[in-house]
């Protein structure tokens, strides 16, 4: 029970960012779709949320899971409820998604790395434990490579590719964005304990 | 209220907000988010015909649909003086004589007529509505033009102060059409230079009427640049491109979600922050003043950024989120925690200052984090982002100035308030008057060498360092690197030196500055703000160097401005004309206007016609040094508040780094108190108690009386003023009293009852033997009272008067009620009887008793009790077994059973034997009032409250005994230690409660508040409620036995325990947690510990002594004794200590760990040892020495320190 409530909140959590981010993206000129898009709610690609949530959701039941295995000790009877942190380490992660709309293509590579050097620092202010670090490495390479391939079949563009076809700066806002979700996952893995432990007493 | 925070900071604070904020009120917002909302067509693509542009194989934004609303024509008038000329005139005149081209101009163009017949007012675009500021006087034109400050020409040449009318208005950039700043008309001028004055004249037209404006600017031409040839400035021939400019929609549902998942993240991240505020009176206002120290930080910056004419091109509602994410609500939830968890009972101003002090590092570390990463951020060659980082590293450090000057008051006067309520603390305050004064140290005689004060000149070690000890090697070395070698400090101090120096030269010769015009070709045109001026010179800048740079960056912009001096220069920002359309009540919102390129117009004053040209071109180098003398205004604003900050982050960085600056604060702190007074310690003569055979086993004082016990059993009681015995308890001598028999009962009233005097009528002195006075009650029949021998009372007859009386009923009646109402309480009266005459007979009575008002306490019994309406209930109870309940108790045997403990209570001394009984002893009769013989088990500790006995047992049991006396004496007789057994107390003792309380023998029993408190050797403390003594709390977690236990109520409800696993813990016992865990000073186990609102001093076994400051949890000295054995301690005040030793006591103070004096105890023998310590008063201690007992005052003499 409790996991498919994490599953469906995290999964909102993820069509929702999911669906203003690309509304940016859309707006900044960054990414491109068949004509069309955006002229309503109901033109945007549907597909688009949906997998954004699927991963979202992956991402945040993944990572607690990770924590077992990197024997991460999760001090989950400790009583405080660090919704904080999260909803800051989601806060950056919807700033620097922000920040790669503003990227200009004169500047792009140092951009890039800057970005990527931030999404760590996210990782450090916020994580630092090597199952996110290990996740955030594994989902930033996976989804630029789906990316790619997306790209690659036409289904959208981005407007001034500069690494193959896409941006540069993808890995590093996906990165974050693991971060950002994995510490919501993980999060919501420590009330849903609570709130098992509290309903056995 | 010296504590409460200074007014004059509130002052300050508000006016520093006030000020930081007040450049907002004249911002213009303007609703437009698309990025590329400007676009320039060529004018060959425009069809005159439609009014349209062709679509030609131009690639057109989203909204370029359809034809412009208006068209924007603007006169650009730059007007020169040469060297002559601006020494001639004053600065006045030269403004009087440009402006008033204005008015020509305007002129001009209104009056100007075409070929075909067509004059301006044919398609201008007109004002709608009423006449406004900008539409000209002919024929509702709208015109922006300097004309505009003025009614009309008259006005004009009348107006004395042309420069003030300007800058006081509030569209003074859109009315002189370039920024005031680029005019010309602020600066102050130098006699002798070239001066330009540059304003422009916009005309907004409704259609773009391409052959009218080439005449009108033909014949402009003829006025303006006959004796100016540039040509290349003339007329149409720049004029060949259009922008348009879009001014986007509100922009809908769909647009906004970005921007509103980022708002409701941060609205919940805020929520939940607030939400952990806690331990706060008020909750809310605190969250309030949280909430405001955000907004603050967000409205400051941007204040700040418009000092320094630094115009953000950002989105504020955009970039705010991230700011408010970036600067956190963290510090505040940190420093409110950390003062609230500081001990309750110090100063305010201590508290916030313990708080900070324990949290300033990770705070500060966050924020040189955080600025760090802005920095970082900065790198990124990205306009908008690095105009982001700026903006957030001012928020940041704005956001860390008003923490520490806003929220750090509110909070002092949140804990002010909170202090104002708690009474408490006052009279604890008064109790320890003493200990106001700092205690000084004075000259020791005999100091013993073999002390080690240890750490006593780390007094006020900084927590960061204690933390320190527990970092890994790496940063412990980089760390004592850093603080031994204070390079941080240093560097800063240094950077800061060099940076003030080079602003002073800058602003005091501005022609020593290095000219900033090289950068001027750097405008780039893809962003059009002020950071596209600045070059990113090498990566490796400083944090510090930052400042320069925006600095420059202003300097750059005015002279970009200045040294092209043509149509891309003045130019007035996009929003310009959004709101002077605005203005005149139309709005632009989802349309787009044609931006003409401007028409420049030349005139100049010269004396020396020909040598103008090259001299303007040369004119802008000069320009703007005098500029960026007006700028230092802005500057030195600037500088200040860089310097303030700089300062205050300096400040704060060496009071948490480096000890030293601390202690010069806590100096500086102490030094704006109140004169301070030195405490010293008079030289008084102890009082020797000579008495016992044995060395002295117990001790115990209740405040004038002192009640020692030896090791024969022999226990004596001592007056502690004069040092006079009043009693010896003759615990080994047999009774008085024969046990009596019960057929002779009825006649002993007769024979012992003595009557005495009675003073008044109705207060009646008489007295009864003690021991058998409940039997009376429970046995005479119809005679209850006697009054035996009345020979001695003077006024005998009274009491005569009375026996008449109590034949009769009603009259005796009254006697009985009035004499329990003043003499006992009835219901523990007929609680007792109820237990020794059987439950169902006494029901009705206690009915009637328990309407009685409550008695007055037992020491004031003035009076005696004739029962006989209560007896006559009880004339059938057996009385023999009642008799035999009684006596048994009192009469068994002698007592001389060894003492394990001693409780001196009121008037009484509570005596607990090996052999499990408890006897109780007036000290004034000299009597054994009863004995409690319920238990074998031995007592091992003893406490009072009221008429409550709290025994804790050797095997863990604990028995809750009352007892009942009647004192008629009141403390009146002087017959102490007589053998007269005329005087005798009624008292009686009965069991409430026995529990099995520990597993093990309990070790020490504490009486506060309503609980009980034990400890035990089975490793627990239990917490006893007082009302139904059912267990509240048993508190684990030492493990090994709770050796000893001290309450502290002064504030909350602590208790610090020491245990032999060599640890203490400080619980709270409001809530039953742990609040301290204290093991890393003893090394064997604590076998004395003694606490007062402040401190706990704990002795271990192996001669370790250490001072706590327990509720911070923090051991502030740690003494190692080695040769000599401390005995007992008392703390007598906060400051002042006495332990024993060895043929001596020692005298510390608490604070600095220091010993003030030894006190050389024993006339001929110094070998023996000090074993026991009784604290009598805060300047009073009992110390046992062998057989001897001293009682040493320590009065204190106060002189004002100077």
């Amino acid at each position: 029970m409790h996991f498919l409530l994490r599953t469906l909140i995290v999964f909102v959590v993820g069509v929702l960012l999911s669906l203003a981010l690309l509304i940016l993206q859309i707006e900044r000129n960054v990414a491109l779709f068949p004509p069309g898009v955006l002229s309503d709610l109901s033109s945007i690609p549907w597909w688009v949320p949906i997998s954004c949530g699927a991963g979202a959701a992956t991402i945040g039941l993944s990572l607690p899971k990770m924590d077992e295995w990197f024997q991460r000790k999760y001090d989950y009877h400790h009583d405080q409820v660090e919704w904080v942190g999260v909803l800051r380490c989601v806060g950056i992660f919807v700033g620097i998604t922000y920040a790669s709309t503003l990227a200009y293509n004169s500047v792009i590579a140092k951009f890039s790395v800057s970005l990527s050097l931030m999404a760590i620092g996210q990782w450090w202010l916020f994580d630092r434990s090597v199952s996110g670090f290990v996740l955030g490495v594994a989902v930033s390479f996976t989804a630029t490579a789906v990316t790619q391939i997306i790209v690659h079949y036409g289904i959208f563009s981005f407007s001034k590719p500069d690494f193959l076809s896409i941006r540069s700066w993808l890995p590093g806002v996906f990165f974050s964005a693991t971060i950002a979700i994995g510490s919501l996952g993980r999060q919501l893995a420590q009330v849903t304990f609570h709130l098992s432990v509290y309903q056995f007493q | 209220m010296q504590n409460m925070p200074n007014p004059a900071h509130f002052l300050l604070l508000i006016a520093s907000r006030s000020h930081g904020c007040s450049p907002l009120l004249n911002r213009q917002t303007v609703s437009a988010n698309e990025q590329e909302r400007t676009f320039t067509t060529n004018l060959s693509l425009y069809k005159e015909k439609e009014g349209t542009f062709s679509k030609d194989g131009v690639k057109y934004p989203k909204w370029f649909t359809g034809k412009p609303v208006l068209y924007i024509q603007r006169y650009i008038m730059e007007i020169y003086y040469d060297d002559v000329k601006s020494k001639l005139w004053t600065e006045e005149e030269m403004n009087k004589k440009t402006l008033l081209h204005s008015f020509y101009l305007v002129d001009n163009i209104t009056n100007f007529k075409s070929l075909s017949g067509k004059k301006i007012g044919n398609f201008c675009f007109k004002a709608k509505g009423h006449k406004t500021l900008f539409s000209s006087s002919i024929n509702d034109c709208i015109i922006a033009a300097p004309t505009n400050f003025w009614p009309n020409l008259s006005s004009f040449n009348s107006d004395k102060n042309v420069i003030e009318r300007i800058i006081e208005h509030s569209n003074a950039d859109l009315l002189i059409g370039v920024p005031v700043l680029a005019s010309g008309f602020q600066q102050q001028t130098v006699p002798g230079n070239y001066v330009k004055r540059i304003f422009s004249v916009s005309v907004v037209m409704s259609s773009f009427e391409n052959r009218f404006l080439k005449e009108l600017h033909e014949y402009l031409g003829k006025f303006y640049y006959r004796d100016f040839n540039v040509s290349h400035n003339f007329g149409l021939a720049s004029s060949t491109h259009i922008q348009h400019i879009y001014y986007s929609e509100a922009s809908g549902i769909l647009e906004l979600l970005p921007l509103l998942l980022t708002h409701v993240i941060v609205f919940l991240y805020i929520a939940f922050s607030v939400a952990k505020i806690e331990m706060v009176r008020s909750k809310w206002a605190l969250a309030f003043s949280a909430v405001c120290t955000i907004f603050a930080a967000l409205t400051m910056p941007l204040g700040i950024s418009t000092y320094l004419q630094l115009d953000s091109t950002l989105q504020n509602r955009e970039i705010y989120p991230y700011i408010i994410i970036i600067i956190g609500l963290e510090n505040i939830l940190i420093i409110t925690k950390s003062v609230v968890s500081t001990p309750m009972d110090l100063e305010v101003r201590e508290r916030i200052a313990e708080g900070l002090s324990k949290e300033g590092w990770s705070i500060w570390k966050t924020f040189f984090f955080e600025v760090i990463t802005l920095l970082a951020g900065y790198f990124i060659n990205v306009p908008a982002i690095q105009e982001f980082c700026v903006f957030a590293s001012v928020a940041v450090i704005s956001e860390y100035f008003l923490q520490m000057f806003f929220f750090v008051p509110v909070l002092a006067i949140e804990i002010r308030r909170i202090e104002l309520t708690d009474l408490n603390k006052q009279n604890i305050r008064k109790e320890d008057a003493l200990s106001e004064g700092e205690v000084e140290e004075q000259p020791i005689k005999s100091i013993d060498e073999t002390f080690q004060s240890k750490g006593s000149d780390e007094n006020f070690m900084s927590p960061s360092f204690t933390r320190q000890a527990k970092m890994p090697k790496r940063l412990a070395f980089a760390f004592s690197f850093w603080a031994r070698t204070r390079i941080v400090q240093r560097v800063l101090l240094l950077c800061m030196i060099g940076y003030i120096l080079y602003v002073i030269t800058y602003i005091v010769f501005p022609s020593m500055a290095p000219n900033g015009s090289g950068n001027v070709q750097r405008v780039s045109v893809e962003s059009p703000h002020f950071f596209s001026n600045m070059e990113v010179e090498s990566e490796s800048r400083l944090l510090w160097k930052i400042g320069l740079k925006i600095q420059r960056s202003v300097r750059n912009i005015v002279a970009t401005e200045s040294s092209e001096a043509s149509s891309t220069t003045s130019q007035l920002p996009w929003e310009a004309w959004y709101r002077l359309l605005s203005l005149n009540n139309y709005h632009l919102a989802g349309m787009h206007i044609g931006l003409l390129s401007p028409v420049v117009l030349k005139r100049e004053y010269s004396s020396k016609p020909g040598r103008m040209s090259v001299d303007v071109m040369n004119l802008t180098k000069q320009e703007d040094i005098s500029v960026i003398s007006i700028d230092g205004v802005y500057l030195v604003f600037a500088v200040l508040i860089l310097f303030i900050i700089i300062c205050y982050t300096l400040t704060v960085l060496m009071k948490y780094l480096l000890p030293t600056t601390r202690d010069i604060l806590l100096w500086f702190i102490r030094m704006c108190q109140p004169p301070q007074y030195r405490t010293t310690i008079a030289d008084n003569a102890p009082i020797i108690l000579r008495g016992h055979g044995q060395d002295i086993e117990c001790l115990d004082s209740n405040g004038s009386t002192l009640v020692t016990s030896c090791l024969e059993g022999k226990v004596i009681a001592w007056n502690v003023i004069t040092g006079e015995q009043y009693c010896i308890l003759r615990r080994n001598e047999i009774l008085p009293l024969p046990r009596p028999r019960m057929d002779r009962l009825r006649n002993h009233y007769d024979d012992s009852l003595l009557g005495m005097p009675v003073r008044g009528n109705a207060r009646m002195y008489g007295y009864m033997q003690g021991e058998i006075a409940p039997a009376h009650l429970g046995m005479t029949g119809s005679q209850s009272t006697y009054f035996g021998d009345v020979a001695r009372s003077p006024v005998s007859p009274m009491y005569k008067t009375h026996r008449r009386s109590r034949s009769d009923e009603v009259n005796s009646r009254t006697i009985v009620e009035s004499t329990f109402a003043t003499s006992m309480r009835p219901v523990s009266v007929a609680q007792r009887l109820e237990e020794n005459f059987g439950k169902g007979t006494i029901r009705q009575r206690r009915s009637d008793l328990s309407v009685l008002p409550d008695g007055q306490p037992l020491s004031s019994v003035d009076g005696y009790v004739s029962s006989k309406n209560i007896l006559k209930e009880h004339e059938s109870y057996n009385k023999r077994s009642l008799a035999e309940n009684y006596f048994q108790n009192l009469y068994d045997s002698s007592s001389n059973a060894a003492i394990w403990c001693l409780l001196c209570h009121d008037n009484i001394i509570i005596i607990g034997c090996c052999d499990g009984s408890v006897e109780v002893w007036d000290i004034q009769s000299n009597y054994r009032l009863c004995c409690y013989r319920g238990c074998s088990s031995g007592v091992t500790c003893l406490s009072a409250i009221k008429n409550r006995i709290f025994v804790g047992r050797s095997y863990g049991r604990i028995d809750i005994l009352q007892i009942s006396t009647f004192k008629p004496y009141g403390g009146s007789s002087n017959n102490y230690g007589n053998d007269n057994p005329q005087l005798p107390q009624l008292a009686s003792i009965n069991l409430l409660c026995t529990k099995k309380w520990h597993h093990e023998t309990l070790n020490t029993i504490k009486i506060a508040k309503e609980f009980a408190i034990t400890a035990s050797q089975d490793k627990t403390i239990k917490v006893m409620r007082l009302s139904d003594y059912g267990c509240t709390y048993t508190l684990h977690g030492h493990s090994d036995s709770v050796s000893c236990l001290n309450v502290d109520l002064s504030a909350g409800f602590f208790c610090v325990s020491g245990s032999a696993d060599c640890s203490l813990r400080v619980w709270d016992l409001s809530n039953g947690s742990c609040v301290h865990h204290l093991s890393e000073e003893h090394t064997t186990a604590i076998t004395v510990l003694e606490c007062n609102h402040k401190y706990a001093v704990s002795i271990s076994i192996d001669n370790v002594l250490c001072i706590w400051k327990y509720r911070a949890g923090v051991c502030i000295h740690r003494i190692v004794q080695s040769n000599n054995i401390i005995g007992g301690i008392a703390l007598l005040s906060s400051a002042l200590m006495v332990t024993g030793s060895q043929g001596c006591i020692v005298v510390w103070n608490v604070r600095s760990g220091r010993v003030m004096r030894t006190i050389t105890l024993g006339e001929y023998d110094c070998s023996n040892f000090v074993s026991h310590m009784q604290k009598i008063d805060n300047t009073t201690v009992a110390c046992s020495y062998g057989n001897e007992m001293y009682i040493i005052s320590f009065s204190s003499v106060v002189e004002k320190k100077d």
